[in-house]
């Protein structure tokens, strides 16, 4: 997926590159025709000024553009990454509410609390990128699978309640990765 | 003045369930032996009563509703929000729990 993605931006890239020079030549063609310049073997200094000025810009113009997509790729490839984590860590809770062995308590408070962190770690991955409503969004959906997963009391947990809010919660991170993708 | 109760340190590292009939460190023994009896204390006193959350391996849902959820039940959730408070720097969500989950809504 990451590589598809690479490529696209090479893609658009060299597309723009070559739209550049096409758009300088216009000019320069257009220029001619309209003012009836003439050509001449002779290279004055004010030609040699014109090309490398016009090769500085179009290169730093090229190397800014690559830089900033860069980092907005390496971004969304690190989020992704970390929705990866979320559902392997999801995917633990509900494995351990199905099993529901000795140690069960314990296990799933520490697997509740590898969850908040891997949350806290995506939101500060993506806050540039994310809304307010998006941020309290998820935290609901953590809330509400803490609170079916953890909850020790007469009735066993249920696991299809656990697997739902858990579910609710890796299509609203899924949702927000997908958004920030649109940006 | 302030009352501080470190629950790791003072009551348990491994927090239970809900009731004592099901394991040890309930929310239910929580709160009859050490909860409900700092939260009188205080009141009558006009102190606030601060708990550091911190050290435990967490706080099970039942566990909350049961100890922090019940003197809310019993006592109001505008008189324990005068009195009762948390320090955090591991479990600000259990606390937003706590705020959201539980008192909010036994409002």
């Amino acid at each position: 997926m990451g590589q598809v993605r690479i490529e696209k931006t090479v893609l658009w890239e060299i597309i723009g590159f070559t739209a550049v020079v096409f758009s300088i030549l216009g000019f320069i063609g257009a220029k001619v025709v309209r003012f009836g310049l003439t050509y001449s073997k002779d290279i004055s200094i004010a030609d040699i000024l014109n090309i490398i000025i016009t090769s500085v810009v179009t290169l730093t113009a090229a190397w800014y553009l690559s830089k900033k997509l860069s980092e907005d790729r390496f971004t969304k490839e690190i989020a992704i990454s970390d929705l990866k984590e979320i559902e392997q860590n999801v995917a633990e809770i509900i494995h351990k509410v199905q099993v529901n062995d000795q140690n069960l308590v314990n296990d799933l408070m520490m697997l509740i609390n590898h969850l908040q962190q891997l949350l806290l770690r995506f939101d500060r991955t993506c806050k540039f990128e994310r809304d307010e409503q998006s941020v309290n969004r998820i935290n609901n959906r953590f809330l509400a699978l803490y609170g079916c997963a953890t909850n020790f009391g007469d009735d066993p947990i249920d696991p299809q309640f656990v697997i739902q809010n858990g579910n609710d919660l890796i299509v609203e991170i899924r949702d927000t990765i997908s958004n920030i993708n649109k940006l | 003045m302030e009352i501080i109760y470190n629950v790791a340190e003072n009551y348990g590292k491994i927090l239970g369930g809900r009731w004592r009939r099901l394991g040890p460190k309930s929310g239910e023994d929580f709160y009859e032996s050490v909860l409900e009896p700092a939260f009188k204390k205080a009141k009558e006193n006009n102190d606030s009563l601060k708990f550091m959350l911190d050290g435990t391996t967490g706080y099970p849902s039942s566990f909350l509703d049961q100890s922090f959820g019940e003197l809310a039940r019993n006592y109001g959730v505008d008189e324990v929000r005068k009195v009762v408070t948390f320090e955090t720097k591991v479990f600000q969500w259990v606390v937003d729990y706590i705020n959201r989950q539980i008192w909010d809504k036994s409002e």
